[in-house]
């Protein structure tokens, strides 16, 4: 599904991504995991297209990425939610859907198609929106979520796109514990038709749902395995966990 | 040829300098504080008939130069405490809307207590002689003067900016105003204090143009403009843009007035050679900002902003 | 205060307004105010197209007047052509105004697009200095444009455009006339803000940054807009000509520019009406500030009255952002 190779993207002196080679099997959870710096959102901007790499190549589905705007990488079938929540926040949550179902069915130009009127984009949004949990929450204006609430949206805008392979760039950040859990059912549930990359800090939801986890330390991956092979990885020991013990020193 | 050549050089540098000296404004303000002010013309203005008036009172343009300069510190710093300050967290529309009506005002304002006829100041005396460079070319010792005057100030701005600790945290601001916050630096002091600074240059351009332009309501619009111009050319909030911008399109402009109608000639009929080089050297600049864009949208110098 | 929910009765008093307008005014004894009216209907006209772009948009467009200007100038240049039987760059000049109307809109359109491609690479202050810049380059064009009357402008001395049926000569005639335009435009410019795309300009305005992602590129719908827009201020400039019979280089002038903002901003970002209401306080007060100032014996700010209009409008920007329309609707949600 997704091919990275040899990718390479520096930022001055600062190498943010280093010769990684990646690949994500159709029909998987894989995993992006790795300490805080590592350069796991650099990538994910590669990917989605945000940022360009300086040399690499990234395939997905068969075709070129490089060769492909940013903007139309969703139109493939690749999309990417955000780690900051990111959404229209004068808009209520069924158009946010709304307008990403308008997107990529390129209605972008319609200029006499009354935007209110389109009953069968209405009823695909809050398919989503009953998909996501956030039915009861179709006519609130996106302002006035709660946070766990947002990035319950930004997984339904993220859906909405009818994606092949969807970019998780740490979905779980700022939420509660049941917040989390039913978000980590939602993707659970997911796994059958989409593919995903997911960006995470929170290990029971990476144990849970991976099937295969990269582990990614100073813009190298030092393992891509299955999760139990992960757990008793010398190597992940040593550079990742190793890390964490010592910021547990240094807190003590 | 290449006397005349020489002498639209040194206006050109001249005009560059008075671009100079508003643009450095323009851009700190814009730089540090966020501020779209396009009352800046205004205080050009007000700076001319400061020096105009005080110059007429006194007898001596120096005095009235020096006098001039509390005058239009007063003036800004009203300015600034009124208005600027409750559109610091405002959009660039609602600075922009503001400031323009403080245009407004202060062109309607000047037409009432001065009239529309235009004021005239002599060159002073001490400066009024011309230079002899060659045996066969001399130019206005004024005219040198302001130039002059221009390269002193970006060697103080640049000492200013470059060495002190004030320069040093004008330079954090504009990179990265959160920083600044938070290091607990007095920011409304800075602010006040750079806008009146500012405000000062605009006001010395302006007093400086008296004696070789027309005292009159509106005089600092189009070097507003220009200076938009400049500053757009050189990366906003960069002095070292400023000045290269404002030296570029002070060259440019002059000398695209000068010689672009004869360089046509060259290829062209006469008539169609001026019409076009007369269109063409009156776009000049912003042919060359827009040249500038496409390459480069964020100017020249561009200063990076941490978000 | 009104509701959102009152906007079509509103809608449908100003029309009625406007309609018997005429009439009024000549019971009233007050005739030579028509072309008051007409002036306020065609200012609506670029109120409106600008608020496209400031308001639904978040684009803040300094260089307005610039196709303002280029639509008064084809309607001038053409009658000019016409009247010296010449040609322009091959083409007859034209007072037919089936043609040269469709010709003012188009030609704007084409400016806009070739503006709008480069200013839109930048954004923010960028983008507000090269729109004003844009403005000032096509001013100095005109100006040295000495064949049209360079600084001075040039007069329609064969009177304004010709209609089959309709004689825009007549001042009623072309009022209405300016009305029904009006009126289309105010229709076309209503069901934009609400359609599909309308939805794209608001997400855009509100975060651009989002659209990427979601498989929009901003440059395009910003684009398309920029020219909607720069043709409907060519279609008021064109109007604008012939309503005064002449055009000049003051047109484009960045202060026209700034007015346009300013009857945006007076009447409320982000609604259609309230630049028109914009345009009518903004009109009034130039027409009738200098009377009341007379009246009052200050004659010295009868010729100055934008000494008070300046403090007016920082008061509006500062303390009174929702303008005009949010005075008279409180907004529903």
């Amino acid at each position: 599904m997704l091919d990275i190779q040899n990718l390479s993207k520096s930022f001055g002196a600062l190498t943010a991504t280093d010769n990684v080679s990646l690949t994500v099997k159709q029909g998987t959870i894989h995993a992006l995991i790795g300490p805080n710096g590592a350069g796991k959102t650099t990538l994910i901007s590669q990917i989605s297209g945000y940022l360009t790499p300086d040399s690499g190549t990234i395939t997905f589905d068969g075709q070129d990425l490089l060769a492909l705007p940013a903007h139309k990488r969703p139109h493939a079938g690749l999309v990417r939610s955000f780690q900051i929540t990111s959404v229209i926040p004068e808009f209520t949550v069924r158009d946010n859907v709304a307008l990403v179902l308008q997107s990529l069915n390129n209605q972008v130009f319609r200029i006499f198609a009354k935007a209110s009127a389109d009953r069968e984009e209405r009823a695909k949004a809050e398919a989503i929106l009953e998909r996501t949990g956030l039915a009861t929450e179709a006519d609130t204006r996106a302002q006035n979520l709660a946070h766990g609430q947002k990035r319950q949206l930004e997984i339904a805008m993220a859906l909405a796109a009818d994606p092949k392979l969807l970019l998780l760039d740490e979905p779980m950040a700022g939420m509660g514990v049941d917040e989390s859990r039913s978000l980590t059912d939602l993707l659970d549930s997911l796994r059958d038709t989409t593919t995903m990359l997911l960006v995470e800090h929170d290990m029971d939801v990476v144990f849970s749902l991976a099937d295969e986890i990269s582990v990614l330390v100073y813009g190298k991956i030092i393992a891509t395995d299955a999760p139990e092979a992960i757990r008793t990885n010398r190597d992940v020991q040593e550079a990742y966990l190793g890390t964490h013990e010592l910021h547990d020193e240094g807190a003590a | 040829m290449t006397q005349l050549f020489f002498e639209q050089l040194l206006n050109g540098l001249q005009l560059g300098m008075f671009l100079f000296l508003v643009s450095a404004g323009l851009t700190l303000v814009f730089g540090f504080m966020n501020i779209i002010n396009l009352a800046h013309g205004s205080l050009f203005m007000i700076g001319a008939y400061a020096v105009a008036v005080l110059t007429n009172l006194t007898g001596s343009f120096f005095v009235g130069l020096i006098l001039s300069f509390p005058v239009v510190a007063a003036f800004a710093l009203v300015i600034e405490l009124l208005i600027i300050r409750p559109l610091y967290h405002r959009d660039h529309l609602d600075q922009v809307l503001a400031t323009f009506g403080l245009i407004l005002f202060f062109n309607e304002g000047v037409s009432i207590v001065f009239g529309r006829t235009p004021l005239f100041l002599n060159v002073p005396e001490a400066l009024s002689g011309a230079i002899q460079i060659t045996e066969t070319f001399s130019y206005p010792l004024y005219r040198i003067t302001i130039i002059a005057v221009g390269l002193m100030v970006a060697a103080i701005l640049w000492f200013i900016i470059v060495k002190t600790r004030t320069g040093m945290r004008i330079r954090a601001g504009t990179t990265n105003p959160e920083m600044i916050r938070a290091l607990g630096v007095n920011i409304q002091a800075l602010n006040t204090t750079i806008f009146v600074v500012g405000a000062l240059f605009a006001g010395l351009a302006g007093g400086l143009s008296g004696p070789l332009t027309s005292v009159e309501v509106g005089m600092g619009e189009n070097l507003l403009i220009l200076s938009f111009v400049c500053i757009v050319i050189g990366g906003i909030g960069s002095i070292r843009g400023a000045l290269l911008g404002a030296l570029t399109v002070g060259l440019v402009d002059t000398l695209g007035r000068a010689f672009l109608p004869d360089l046509l000639g060259q290829f062209l009929d006469p008539a169609t050679a001026n019409g076009i080089g007369a269109a063409l050297s009156s776009m000049s600049v912003y042919l060359l900002m827009i040249i500038v864009l496409i390459f480069k949208p964020t100017g020249l110098f561009p200063v990076a902003r941490a978000a | 205060m009104l509701s959102d929910k009152h906007l079509p009765a509103f809608y449908g008093l100003g029309a009625l307004i406007l309609v018997v307008l005429p009439w009024i005014l000549t019971a009233a004894d007050s005739s030579y105010l028509i072309s008051t009216a007409t002036r306020l209907v065609i200012f609506a006209i670029g109120a409106v197209s600008l608020d496209l772009l400031i308001g639904y948009t978040g684009l803040v467009s300094f260089g307005h007047a610039a196709f303002f200007g280029v639509g008064a100038y084809v309607v001038g240049i053409l009658a000019f052509h016409n009247f010296e039987e010449t040609t322009f760059l091959g083409f007859d000049g034209t007072l037919t105004g089936l043609v040269v109307l469709p010709l003012a809109i188009l030609i704007s359109a084409v400016f806009a697009l070739i503006i709008g491609a480069l200013a839109l690479r930048t954004k923010s202050v960028y983008f507000i200095m090269i729109t004003l810049s844009f403005g000032q380059m096509l001013f100095f064009l005109f100006v040295s444009l000495e064949a049209y009357g360079g600084d001075d402008g040039m007069m329609m001395f064969e009177g304004r455009n010709v209609l089959p049926i309709l004689d825009l000569n007549d001042r009623i005639t072309f009022y209405y006339f300016c009305l029904a335009i009006f009126t289309a435009f105010f229709v076309f410019c209503h069901r934009l803000v609400r359609s599909k795309f309308g939805r794209v300009l608001a997400a855009i305005r509100q975060n651009e940054d989002r659209m990427t992602s979601i498989g929009i590129r901003p440059y395009t719908a910003k684009l398309l807009i920029f020219v909607i827009a720069g043709a409907g201020a060519g279609l008021a400039g064109a109007l604008m000509a012939n309503h005064t019979e002449f055009v000049s280089p003051g047109l484009t002038h960045w202060t026209k520019s700034g007015d346009l903002m300013i009857v945006v901003i007076l009447g409320g970002i982000g609604t259609l009406i309230g630049p028109v209401m914009g345009a009518f306080v903004f009109l009034l007060l130039e027409e009738f500030l200098p009377i009341i100032f007379h009246e009052l014996g200050m004659d010295l700010l009868k010729e100055h009255w934008r000494v008070v209009f300046g403090p007016i409008l920082i008061l509006i920007v500062l303390f009174a952002k929702t303008g005009l329309y949010g005075l008279i609707f409180r907004r529903e949600g």
